[in-house]
């Protein structure tokens, strides 16, 4: 093989390896957590609020907005942040959690249902067993998901969290996110 | 009925101004159901004036022969501790004392003092009730604890003769207490309520009078206007009706006609709270209900000032 021959071919190959690490891609990541807590009324005691989703393992920033009811939680690089821990942490504070609302950027797939023909659209936090079934919105404000995503899809979705039953005619569902915002990082 | 329209018409628009602002503190002269905010523990700590140099015929004011002249400096020193969160709060409480009596006896000015440490209680608050809604809550607790005899009970007078027991810095008792508080914030605006009822035991041969406290504080925040995101330093301002109802004292089996009364003191009060672990206060306390039993001096009035502090685990 002459110089120029080795030279395209090392280039490819390190193209090839650019490709598997994907720098700047938050691939499989969750962004942003947001729990809203009712009886947020004393700012005073919401340092103890505070304190408690701070303790939460893989938590790196908390925020909390008392204009809104709203706690936000920022998660360390690379971590996950328990959704029942925030509960007990909001309710351990001297609070009550409502909604939990997520941020989170993965791998789409598509699994048609061979018996009834439904077809669901599951989010995949790539590196983890965590897997949520995405939603539209039954009262219809929300951006659709079928027939807009398709699999192996990267997208960034921003949802509310819908506790269903996790078995239904058989099958066992992963968790819901109802979906309020929809990005296509990269097309498959 | 003039005074009283007055305060109500006061609450009223303090009611209807707080409706668009969000969060406040903990009342200043009065219990709150809140058992949060004290992840580890904290400290509270004021100090207390009052002065009593009125005296009163039951409600009516009379010159006093004495002319006597009854001053307080109290500064305690509060120690809660969150032992189950948002449900159970214990207290430490021990106050410092400085008791000053300036009376004319014979044409002579003299002047009876004790100072040192009070008596010592343990208190607990236990909430049973907590409803949540967006920028809202309703909570109940229970309020209760000890108060042990640590304060000295027989200080006397430079010429060795007992101090009387409003001079000493003790009861010498084991006194009991317990009610219950109810609170209720929506937005900036706070209600505050507590009726704790206090029963006393004998010791020195006197039983002080029970009591009941009942207490009713009305907070809202003002600044700043639009509270957004935690923390922002932040100014509350307080309107507290303060009652002390007390039965007779009981000395040997006998009823002591001078003394217990009821007592209710209107406290407006500001709390600034700079940063989300540190605030302070103070109020002013003046009596507008003021019905002692038999001849006894009056409250003119009582101030504080003071702080609370979010220790750090």
């Amino acid at each position: 093989m002459n110089h120029v021959a080795r030279l395209l071919v090392t280039g490819f190959a390190a193209f090839l390896v650019s490709l598997s690490i994907q720098p700047g891609v938050a691939y499989g990541q969750l962004k942003m957590a947001m729990v809203r807590v009712d009886g947020l009324s004393c700012p005073f005691c919401a340092y103890g609020l505070e304190k408690k989703l701070k303790a939460i393992e893989g938590v790196g920033e908390v925020k909390i907005d008392l204009k809104a009811g709203i706690a936000h939680l920022w998660p360390k690089e690379e971590s996950w942040i328990a959704m029942e821990a925030v509960k007990k942490a909001v309710k351990e504070g001297g609070f009550t959690p409502r909604a939990i609302m997520l941020t989170v950027e993965g791998a789409v797939s598509e699994e048609t249902d061979g018996e009834t023909g439904l077809t669901k659209v599951v989010l995949q936090v790539s590196g983890t067993d965590r897997n949520f079934l995405l939603l539209e919105d039954p009262e219809g404000d929300g951006p659709k998901v079928m027939g807009h995503v398709s699999s192996g899809d990267q997208v960034l979705a921003a949802g509310r969290l819908y506790d269903h039953k996790p078995v239904v005619n058989g099958s066992r569902l992963p968790q819901g996110l109802i979906v309020e915002r929809l990005e296509l990082v990269t097309g498959s | 009925m003039k005074r009283w329209q007055a305060i109500g018409t006061l609450l009223l628009t303090m009611i209807g101004w707080a409706a668009p602002l969000h969060g406040q503190g903990p009342p200043i002269n009065t219990q709150t159901a809140f058992v949060v905010g004290l992840e580890g523990a904290a400290v509270r700590s004021f100090l207390k004036f009052t002065r009593k140099s009125q005296l009163l015929v039951e409600d009516r004011e009379t010159a006093d022969p004495l002319d006597r002249d009854f001053r307080v400096m109290a500064v305690p020193v509060m120690l809660p501790y969150e032992v189950v969160p948002n449900r159970l709060v214990l207290i430490g409480a021990l106050p410092f004392l400085d008791k000053e009596l300036s009376l004319t006896q014979n044409g002579v000015r003299r002047k009876l003092s004790s100072t040192g440490v009070g008596d010592a209680a343990l208190l607990a608050r236990f909430q049973v009730f907590q409803w949540d809604a967006f920028q809202r809550t309703t909570r109940i607790s229970l309020f209760g604890g000890v108060k042990f005899p640590t304060g000295e009970d027989d200080e006397t007078d430079t010429e060795g003769n007992r101090l009387p027991p409003g001079l000493q810095l003790g009861t010498g008792s084991v006194d009991f207490k317990g009610g219950a508080v109810f609170t209720h914030a929506v937005g900036a605006f706070g209600i505050n309520a507590d009726g704790i009822v206090e029963l006393n035991t004998r010791a020195n041969g006197l039983r002080r009078g029970n009591a009941l406290s009942y207490d009713l504080a009305l907070g809202l925040r003002v600044l700043p206007f639009v509270y957004e995101t935690y923390p922002s330093p932040q100014i509350n301002l307080y309107l507290e009706v303060n009652g002390l109802l007390q039965g007779h004292n009981d000395l040997e089996g006998k009823e002591v006609v001078d003394s217990g009364g009821n007592l209710v003191l209107l406290s407006p009060g500001i709390q600034f709270i700079p940063f989300r672990t540190f605030l302070i206060e103070g109020s002013v306390q003046l009596p507008v209900v003021e019905d002692v039993n038999g001849t006894q001096l009056g409250t003119d009035l009582a101030a504080n000032i003071g702080f609370r502090w979010l220790l750090w685990d």
